[in-house]
């Protein structure tokens, strides 16, 4: 039976926690362990969390201060490694990122790990992410490489090797990429359902996520060109103006501002590599 | 009008007659949208007052050529005047139909009662607008029921994606307030409803609840059930309309998700509805047609027989449709009434009327909590007969037989009212 571990960081979850809480319980593979990080929640997500916690021994809940604010420049991060850091047992083979939201399939993971059996240099993978748009399910698109960060599965020697995942915007790209720069393979499989109840970004609003997901490419290294073509893309999908001057306004800041960069110029110049390749129609990580 | 939860009794205020009062047969001539031998709700009405000696005739609609136009159900007279396929995608296809029926329907009853004058008629939604029909009657002072099996404003807004906020709906609302003042008496299926159509288009000393309740001569669990006659597998069932507020595809994408962990188990859809063609491509999609089945509409006893050889029964409803979130599935009490287990989803509806002891509920409308019970329930054979035990009770003190004396009341008060506006 596959070991694995989940970490769900959540903050002011109420509405949807108890989805994910019951999705996991259901779940033809069980985990060793399963750490929910309350993070500083205002609403009732930490007697939630107990509640669980009460009933499966399995479950670990830890709970954080409130901060006052919503991080999103790496609160997330920082509650994920408070989980981290509270792994029962060395013995396991997987961990995962899921975020409080979401719900799937009873043999998800199941079925993760028949993937991750198949081909053994699957660093990263996860299901596609959903959205159910007045009862319509409808595919959030992203490149195949692309995990999508609510729903992360990482194999343990992929996870050595990354040394972890990085405490600033970005974070789920940057793993994905320097996982393939490091000669791994990272994949999500739209076959593997996964609704997430949320709109990723939700909380902070379809301008600031603009801004916050221009921000996390400038710091992932992004290269300025392709980063044209992608804000050029990004006309084509609701809200159309706010999303494509968002991701503008947000990536040419970091200019302005000299935000610091991922501190790894292999990294860059492989994800700006694979990007070029991606605009001249080459074979690239962007398919 | 005030609302009860579901652990108070559920008793509903309504007209009745004085103690003891001697009554003389009447004649009730009923008008409906549907087709009489698959309503329920309008043939327990039809029978009740054809028990008791009254005359009935009911004009409804033909379902095809092999129904004849004329015919003697049960002691009620039922004329099909019109034939109708379910296959109405669109709101002019809809509109141009029953307006059809409804120009058919007031000419019929024109000439009914110029033959022989009626007691009373009682006309059923959906739409509203067919009270006016019934002018005919009106102008002879003859008492006039609307039965509001669904608020229309509502239902069209769900069937045809029209928002709330839009003229058309308003439009909608209109209709809805001219019908009910044009009645002399509104009937509405449930208590969430019925407090809003007496606050929107009626008041509520003109507006009764009466509930869709099973009817225990179709839907009785005694004398065993034929369960343990079938193939050996283990039956999920839907059967009822299938509109996207049905949220069909829901329970469809469920059983979808667990369809590998319970090889012996089978969905079998019963229905007709617009929906019907998206979800029998879904199923497609899905690769499971040799485990998700649909099947076509079934007469009320028919139907009964394939409820009750049901495992567990499945009602998606969508929380999310306002109308959805307010309709209230007969199929429940029905499935109750047979001794048969229900997962349903926790509409306000359903919350308001069934306790959690009675239905196992699953929430907002997602496929994978809805796929987490039905695999709870398939497993636990013990918590299904518990469910099944809980809500035999409930269902035992909500039978239609318990309660339509409430109905054969109002009509008596009704009638007997036409005699002081004579």
């Amino acid at each position: 039976m596959t070991k694995y571990i989940i970490i769900t960081p959540a903050r002011d979850e109420a509405d949807h926690i108890e989805q994910t809480l019951s999705s996991v319980p259901n779940q033809s593979i069980l985990p060793v362990q399963w750490i929910l990080v309350n993070d500083g929640s205002r609403d009732s997500t930490g007697e939630i969390m107990d509640r669980y916690e009460q009933q499966y021994s399995w479950i670990t809940v830890c709970h954080r201060n409130d901060r006052g604010y919503r991080n999103s420049a790496g609160g997330e991060v920082d509650a994920f490694y408070d989980g981290f850091s509270r792994i029962d047992s060395d013995d396991w083979e997987f961990v995962v990122k899921l975020d409080g939201d979401l719900s799937f399939a009873p043999d998800y993971f199941e079925q993760c790990f028949a993937e991750f059996a198949k081909d053994p240099r699957l660093g990263i993978a996860g299901g596609g992410i959903y959205h159910d748009l007045n009862g319509e399910i409808t595919l959030e698109k992203s490149p195949v490489f692309h995990v999508r960060g609510a729903t992360k599965i990482y194999r343990r020697e992929c996870w050595n090797d990354l040394g972890g995942i990085m405490r600033a915007p970005g974070w789920d790209t940057v793993d994905d990429l320097k996982a393939n720069m490091l000669g791994w393979t990272t994949r999500s499989y739209p076959a593997l359902r996964v609704l997430h109840h949320r709109f990723t970004g939700a909380a902070d609003g379809a301008w600031r996520n603009s801004i916050k997901d221009g921000r996390a490419n400038y710091i992932t290294g992004y290269h300025p060109l392709f980063m044209l073509m992608k804000c050029a893309a990004r006309f084509v999908k609701r809200p159309r103006v706010v999303g494509s001057v968002g991701l503008m306004f947000g990536f040419l800041g970091c200019y302005w501002k000299r935000t610091p960069r991922v501190q790894d110029h292999n990294l860059i110049s492989y994800t700006r590599n694979q990007q070029l390749r991606r605009l001249l129609l080459l074979d690239s990580i962007w398919k | 009008m005030t609302t009860q939860p579901h652990d108070l009794p559920t008793k509903e205020p309504i007209l009745r007659p004085a103690a003891a009062a001697p009554r003389h047969p009447l004649t009730v001539c009923m008008l409906a949208y549907a087709f009489y031998e698959s309503d329920t709700r309008i043939m327990q009405y039809a029978e009740a007052l054809a028990r008791r000696g009254d005359t009935v005739e009911v004009i409804a609609l033909r379902r095809d050529r092999s129904f004849p136009e004329v015919e003697l159900l049960r002691g009620v007279k039922v004329f099909r005047i019109q034939e109708r396929t379910v296959n109405e995608r669109g709101l002019l296809t809809y509109v141009t139909r029953i307006l059809r029926f409804f120009l058919r329907s007031a000419l019929f009853l024109y000439r009914r009662q110029r033959v022989r004058s009626c007691d009373l008629v009682h006309v059923h939604n959906v739409p509203d607008f067919l009270v006016f029909a019934a002018l005919a009657a009106k102008l002879q002072h003859i008492p006039i029921v609307l039965d509001i099996h669904d608020l229309l404003p509502e239902f069209y807004a769900s069937k045809f994606k029209i928002a709330h906020d839009t003229a058309l709906f308003r439009i909608l609302t209109f209709i809805e307030r001219c019908s009910a003042g044009f009645a002399t008496h509104v009937i509405i299926a449930n208590h969430l409803w019925c407090d809003r159509l007496a606050a929107r288009s009626s008041h509520p000393g003109k507006c009764s609840v009466i509930r869709n309740r099973p009817d225990l001569s179709i839907f009785s669990g005694e004398g065993g059930s034929p369960r343990a006659a079938h193939s050996g597998r283990f039956l999920f069932t839907y059967p009822g309309s299938l509109n996207w507020h049905q949220g069909v595809d829901v329970a469809i994408r469920a059983f979808a998700s667990i369809a590998g962990r319970i090889p012996d188990a089978d969905f079998h859809i019963y229905g007709e509805g617009a929906a019907k063609p998206s979800l029998i491509s879904l199923t497609n999609q899905l690769g499971m047609n040799e485990r998700i089945f649909f099947h076509d509409f079934l007469p009320s006893r028919e139907i009964a027989r394939v409820m009750a050889a049901t495992d567990l029964a499945i009602e998606p409803k969508r929380s999310m449709s306002a109308f959805g979130n307010e309709a209230l599935s007969t199929k429940i009490l029905e499935f109750m009434s047979l001794g048969v287990p229900v997962i349903a989803s926790r509409t306000t509806i359903h919350a308001f009327y069934y306790g959690q002891s009675i239905i196992q509920y699953y929430d907002h409308d997602d496929e994978f909590a809805l796929a987490g019970e039905m695999l709870r329930l398939k497993n636990d054979p013990a918590l299904r007969a518990r469910l099944a035990e809980n809500a035999s009770q409930y269902a035992k003190e909500n039978t239609w037989d318990a309660c339509q004396q409430e109905y054969l009341d109002l009509v008596d008060v009704l009638s007997d009212a036409r005699v002081t506006y004579a």
